[in-house]
Order: structure tokens, then sequence, then C-alpha cells
């Protein structure tokens, strides 16, 4: 076995010897460079939107700012649909069409695709944002039922989000030309990035399918050319999975290129390895839907109980994807010199770069996000937690700490490339991450918290008339606090992000590392594993909490004929 | 050439390491609430048995299929019967303060819906107190009210619970305090929950799902004594 024994294997080698990403970035076809930088662009704007009506809509929950329920609906309608589905697709396509280019020095093959899917994007963008800023808010999910008095409302987020599937195929084709062109001429081989792109487009074009199944029978009752959608919600779980777990998948890919960036660190675990990793997405995400519909009549118990278990296998791939990273980086850094103890090398890691530091962020984020994904696959939670606090609570240890952050550190990465300037202020930068972490702490367990304790999501006003449980309001506040401290950081971030992009000092970018293949023969890497302890052992822990919260309730509850 | 790499750093050891979610598997079983195939025959069925009084989700899932109607008594209703019965007990059960107090009544063939009976006799009453057998709540939920909005409830005595939102989505959550016990309602499909209170007290119950401009401000209460 070859691929076992250090150096690392030839593919590896390979990828190392390209150079930087920065670099190839840098040396992309002019036209690739502004078509980069556009994507860029249209994605941040959709942050800066998404921001702001976040944290409009956490001050409203929190009693800080008074809002009317139609303005307050509207509010939380733009920031789903600002955020989850402009800000992290638009960002993905950005760093896929980037990542893609780079893997060849031609650059971008298959432009007029590309050019036709900033077309579409951008007036799917406007389209979605203009419906959500007029017309009746039926939130981010676009539900038909709430727009039976209003098709246009319902038209207008549908054609949005059809808009949408339609640029991520155009995208993820010219990205799929790209990068098998770019193949190795000789033996055909590709990277593990080229095949983690090739993977993901594949993945996109997937999901845009499902929002086809999902928004076009809305779409054509809308317009009066079909039977009202009884089936909405259905389809709208089926896609929603998909859909949030592609973004995750994006974050895995960019950290894989990230590392190499930023530390020099390619993967002591071989090419191939890596893309069995990328495409166990494919295998492990599809199957395991079921856990968005355990609260659902219609559903019976034999399959909840399946979904349960199936759902238990859906961090495989990004745990495995956090082992190759974290141990990579721990054999190649150790390697360097013998720091003290079993966790010193962690200090030695380029912390003052920004994109690291936003890396690691996002890698911690991840990891707390998973221990409360946990509680939330266990089917007998269910009536618990699902359509409470508790959801938005926890996912946006994964929307913000894991998938922003690293979008935004592949910004860092890209943006001084395209544009030459300088990172701005790169200690204060490197900082950010931090707060928006403590923030998100703050955030997630008042939200989390409260949503144990009942406080539904998706409402504002939780007084009842004074009829709501004693402890609901102060950690509602606490909720807004947490919102108010990460929204900080990341428009902080956002605005060094865009200094880079306008008025921003010209200067060498950041200075990559040359990569190497890592490792020290018959080093351990036992940071990542012991990681992996700890967080089955917080998820138990989590676990328990919740079957202890449940069983405290004084009531029996039993279904009606289940047991006959 | 090649020297042995150590185990935390083989490709075996990491895949498998990847799995270690499944590690709460152990805690699931512990508590009933997966399948333990090693140990017992119906661990599954019996979490009650292993957890004293824990929540069993079992809400009957059949109810869309017209064929499963009538396998048991009080099996699946379909819309208009629900919608027939819960009017009906309305009017049988609603107090001067129009409040709701269902209450056992012998036995439930024909009997005409009749407002007389609203000042219900007290061996009525203690029939349904003594009896194990639960007694039926027809529960509606539409924008922006639930149906009755204030029940009262006896404590230890089992209620079933059917439930149907009459519009769009709904959600309806009984509020305890330090967690809520919540069930999604959809449209003309009727839920059926056995809810037994343990304790007395005054629950809040709010909808947990949005369901349009109205929705913050639609809640009941469940007075139990
Ligand atoms: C930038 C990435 C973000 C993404 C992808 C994201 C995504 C989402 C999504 C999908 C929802 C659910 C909307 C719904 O239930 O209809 C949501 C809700 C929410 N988000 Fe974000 N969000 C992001 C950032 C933020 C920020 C920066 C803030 C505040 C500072 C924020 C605060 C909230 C609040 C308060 C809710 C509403 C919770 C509720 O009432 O149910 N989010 N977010
Ligand atoms: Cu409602």
């Amino acid at each position: 076995m070859t691929e076992i024994t250090f150096p690392a294997g030839a593919a590896n080698q390979a990828e190392a010897d390209r150079g930087p990403l920065s670099a190839r970035i840098a040396a992309l076809p002019r036209v690739d460079r502004r078509l980069l930088l556009g994507f860029v662009c249209v994605s941040l704007l959709a942050l800066v939107l998404g921001l702001g009506f976040g944290l409009t809509t956490a001050l409203a929950r929190g009693g800080m700012i008074a809002l009317d329920a139609d303005s307050a609906y509207r509010v939380l309608t733009l920031h789903g649909t600002s955020a989850f589905f402009w800000w992290l697709y638009l960002a993905q396509v950005a760093l896929m069409i980037g990542l893609a280019a780079g893997e060849s020095t031609e650059g971008l093959k298959a432009r007029p695709l590309i050019i036709a899917g900033v077309v579409v994007l951008v007036s799917g963008l406007v389209l979605s944002e203009g419906t959500a800023l007029l017309r009746t808010p039926l939130l981010y999910d676009a539900n038909p039922d709430l727009g039976r008095e209003d098709p246009r409302a319902v038209a207008g987020m549908a054609g949005g989000h059809l808009l949408l599937a339609l640029g991520l195929v155009l995208t993820s084709l010219a990205a799929i030309v790209t990068v098998l062109r770019a193949r190795d001429r000789v033996t055909g081989a590709m990277t593990a990035m080229g095949f983690g792109v090739l993977a993901w487009a594949g993945f996109l074009i997937v999901s845009a399918i499902a929002a086809v199944n999902a928004f076009l029978p809305n779409l054509l009752w809308a317009f009066g050319r079909g039977a009202f959608p009884a089936d909405a919600a259905t389809e709208w779980h089926i896609l929603f999975h998909n859909l949030h777990y592609l973004p995750l998948m994006a974050t895995v890919l960019t950290w894989y290129a990230l590392t190499q960036e930023t530390t020099g660190t390619t993967s002591a675990f071989g090419s191939g390895f890596s893309k069995v990793v990328f495409s166990s997405y494919l295998v492990f995400v599809p199957p395991t839907s079921l856990y968005h519909m355990f609260l659902e009549p219609n559903l019976a118990e034999s399959v909840r109980v399946t979904g349960s278990l199936l759902s238990l296998f859906v961090s495989v791939p990004t745990l495995t994807a956090f082992l190759v990273i974290v141990s990579s980086l721990e054999l190649a850094t150790r390697a360097k010199g013998t720091p003290a103890g079993l966790f010193g090398w962690i200090g030695r890691l380029p912390w003052g770069n920004p994109a690291f530091s936003a890396m690691g962020v996002a890698i911690v984020s991840t990891l707390l996000g998973l221990v409360f994904a946990f509680v939330l696959i266990q089917e007998k939670f269910a009536p618990l937690i699902s359509d409470t606090l508790f959801v938005p609570g926890y996912f946006h240890f994964f929307a913000v700490g894991a998938v922003t952050e690293t979008f935004l550190a592949g910004f860092l990465v890209i943006i001084p490339a395209l544009t030459g300037r300088a990172v701005w202020q790169p200690r204060l930068m490197a900082a950010m991450p931090w707060l928006v972490l403590v923030g998100l702490v703050i955030f997630g367990a008042c939200g989390m918290l409260a949503g144990l304790q009942g406080v539904p999501r998706r409402t504002f006003d939780i007084a009842y008339d004074g009829a709501a449980p004693a402890g609901w309001h102060a950690l509602m506040v606490g909720f807004a606090v947490g919102a108010m401290v990460f929204a900080s950081g990341l428009a902080i971030e956002l605005f060094g992000v865009l200094r880079m992009l306008v008025g921003g000092k010209r200067g060498v970018p950041m200075a990559a590392m040359a990569p190497r293949p890592a490792g020290v023969p018959g080093g351990a890497a036992w940071t990542g594993p012991i990681a992996v302890v700890l967080l089955v052992a917080l998820m138990t822990g989590a676990t328990i909490g919740t079957f202890e919260v449940m069983r405290s309730l004084p009531i029996v509850v039993v279904g009606g004929h289940a047991g006959h | 050439m090649s020297q042995e790499r150590h185990f935390t750093t083989r490709r075996g050891f990491v895949a498998a390491m990847g799995f270690g979610g499944l590690g709460l598997y152990v805690t699931w079983a512990a508590y009933g609430a997966s399948p333990l195939p090693f140990f017992s025959t119906h661990a599954s069925d019996d979490a009650d048995a292993h957890g004293g009084h824990m929540m069993r989700m079992a809400e009957d899932t059949d109810h869309a299929d017209p064929s499963m109607s009538g396998m048991h008594e009080g099996g699946p209703l379909s819309p208009v019967e629900f919608t027939r019965r819960h009017a009906e007990f309305l009017t049988r059960f609603q107090e001067a303060d129009g409040s709701v107090r269902p209450v056992a009544v012998p036995a439930a063939p024909v009997h005409e819906p009749d407002s007389a009976m609203a000042g219900h006799d007290q061996a009525a009453i203690k029939h349904g107190i003594s009896t194990a057998e639960p007694i039926e709540v027809y529960f509606l939920a539409g924008r922006f009210s639930f149906e009755p909005d204030r029940l009262k409830l006896r404590v230890g005595q089992p209620y079933r619970f059917q439930m149907m939102a009459s519009d769009v989505a709904h959600g309806a959550s009984i509020a305890f305090g330090q967690a809520s016990r919540i069930v999604r309602l959809r449209p003309d499909m009727v839920t059926t929950l056995d809810l037994t209170f343990l304790q007395a007290g005054t629950h809040l119950v709010y909808c947990t799902v949005y369901c349009g401009p109205g929705h913050d401000g639609m809640r009941g209460l469940i007075t139990v004594v």
C-alpha cells in the first residue's frame, strides 16, 4: 500500500507543486477575475441584507424594538430569504467558480453559461427581495398556504427560488466543464479539489431539480395553471434537507483549500481518501431527511424510528473531513518542531491570519452545532423542541459560525488575489471571528434553553397577555444580546472584506504558505480523535438532559391507536 | 521508504472515528427510544415501562387512508365526522363562562346533540373519574384561535384529544413551564393523542406554526383541577 507511506503519494505531491490558490487566482484571465468579483459582490450584498434583517428580527424578538405583526414577519421573511437562500448560495457559486478556475491555468471554461448565470441570479435576487418586501410575507419557505389570498406573493417567492435554481445549474455546469478540462493531460487524473468541486456542483444540480419539484407547482398555481399545491410542505422538507447540507459540504471543501493556503499543509491521508470523503456527502445526506418531519401527523411511528437511526449517519462526512484536516495539521505542525504537550501544537497555528482564524472558529462552531443537532434528530424529542426557538438557536452555529465564517475566510483569500488590495486591519479581522463565536454561544444558549422551555420559533409576541411561563422573557433578552454581539463581529468582518474591494490599501496580498506534504513518519495525531470523543460525550450529556426534562413533565402522552 | 504509521494516522482509524456520532445510539437505547436487538425483543414498545411516565410520541398516523377507518373503535375520523362531533362536543360541554368541561357520558351511541345536557349531572362526572376510558376532547385550530380555547380537565383522567386544523397548518403546544408538549396540525387531517395530566395547574396552549398575521395571538388555556 504505497499510499499509506510517507511522504504522501504522487497525487498529493502534484497538488502541492501547483503553488497557492491565491497565486493561481491572481493569474486568471481578466474576464474571469471580473466574473468572480461580480459573484463575490452580489453575494456580499445578500449578506448585508441578511445581517440587517437578522439583527432586526432578533431585536424584535427580544422586545427591544416594537414591530407590528406584518412588519415583523416581513423582516423575518427577508432575513431567511436573503441570508439562507441568497447569501449562502451566491457565496457558494463564487467559491465554486473560484476553486474551479484555480484548477487550471487557462481559467474558466463555458463562460457564456456563467454570464447567463449572473443575469439569472441577479434577477432572482431582485424578484425575491422585492416580493418579500412588498407582498404578503410567506417566510423563506414561500409557503403557498399563507399566500392563498395573494397569489402574486407565491409567484414572486417561488419565481425567485426557481431563478436561483436555474442560476445554480448554469454555474455548476460551467464549474464541471472547467474542472473536467483541467484534468491531467496525460493521466486524466483529478486533484482532490477538482473532484470535490465536481461532487459539489453535481449535488447543486440535483438540489436545483428538487427545487423545481418543490416550487414549480406553486408558481403554476399562482398563474392559474394548476391545482393548489397541497403537498408543498413535504416537497419543501425534502428540498430543504439537501439545501442545508450543501453549504456544509461547501464549507468542508473550503476548509480543505484554506488549510493548504494558510498553512501549506496537504492531507496526510492522500487525495484519494479526500475524494471518498467528499463524495460521501452524496451517500449520507439524502437518505437522512426524515428528521424534519418528525412532528408531521402523517408520518408512521416506524418511519420515525428509522428516520432517527438514519440521521445518526448524517455527521459521518463532516466528522471524517474534520479528522483529516485536524490530524494533517497536527502532523505537519509537529514536523516543524516538537511543541510541548498533547495540544501545544495548536498554539503554533497561524491564528493571526484572519482567514485561518475564521476557519478555526468555523471548526469549533461546527462541533458545537453538532452537539445540539444530535438532540434534534431523536424523534422522541420532536414534540418537545421541533418548531421552538431551539431550532434557530442551534442552527446559527452552522449558518453563521461554520458556514458564513468559512465563506468569508475564502473571500479573504480570493479577494486580495483579485483586487491586489491588502487585508484590512489583519489583527482586528483575526479577532472578529472569536467575537462572533462568543455572540453565538450567548444566542445559542439562550435560544436553545428558551426552546426547551417551549418558546416557539417565528413568534414575536410571546407574552400571551401574561399567561406565558415566567422564565421566557429573560431568555429572549439574552437571545437578542447574543445576536447583537455576533452581528457586531460579523459587521466588522464584512466591512473589512468590503475594504478589500473598494478603497483599501493596495499591497501585496497576504503571503500564502508554500504547500508541502504533511507528516512525520510514525507521529501520532491525537487531537482530532480526542475532540470526537469529547463531542460524543457532550452529545450524550445533551441527550440525557433532554430525556430527563421530558420525563419531568406532569403528563402522560400515548398515541391514540399506535399501541394496538 | 515506508515507516509504520501510528494508528491514529491510519485511514481506517480516521474513517471509523468519523462514525463516532453513532455512539449516541447507546443513550437512545438506554432510554428505550431505539430498538436494542441484543437484549430485548420488545424494548422499543415499552418505553413507558422503563421510563416511568416518559412520553411516547405515537400519534396515530394513518388517518389519510380511508381503508383504515373502522379498524378499531374510535379510529381515524374523517374531517366531516370530526367537524360534526366537534360541534356536538362544544354544545354539550360548554359552561356559562364559555369554557368547556368535558366529562364522561354514559356510552356513545345515538344521542341527540342537546344543549340541555350542558348542566351535567354529578353521577356522570363521578363516572368520568372512576373509569379509565379516555374522555373524548375535540380540538380545532383555525386562523386565529383554538376551539375550545378554555378547557377544564381533571387530574388523572385520560383524555383522548382529537385535533385538526381547519384552514392552514397550525401547531398546538401545552406549556408546563419547564418544557412544552407540541403537536403539528395539518388541515383536514385528524391527529389523535391520549393525554393524562398528573398535576393540577393552569397551562397556556399556543400555536407553534406560523399561520398568518394573527399567529401570535393564537392561544388558549387548559385548567387542570
Ligand atoms: C448570515 C447567515 C445567516 C443565515 C444563513 C441565517 C439563517 C436563518 C434562517 C434560515 C432562519 C429561519 C427563518 C424562519 O424561521 O423563517 C433564521 C432565523 C433567525 N435568524 Fe438568522 N441567519 C443568519 C444570520 C443571522 C444574524 C446575523 C442574525 C442576528 C444578528 C440572525 C438572527 C436570526 C433570528 C433572530 C431569527 C429568528 C428566529 C425565529 O424567530 O424563529 N441570523 N436565520
Ligand atoms: Cu396558528
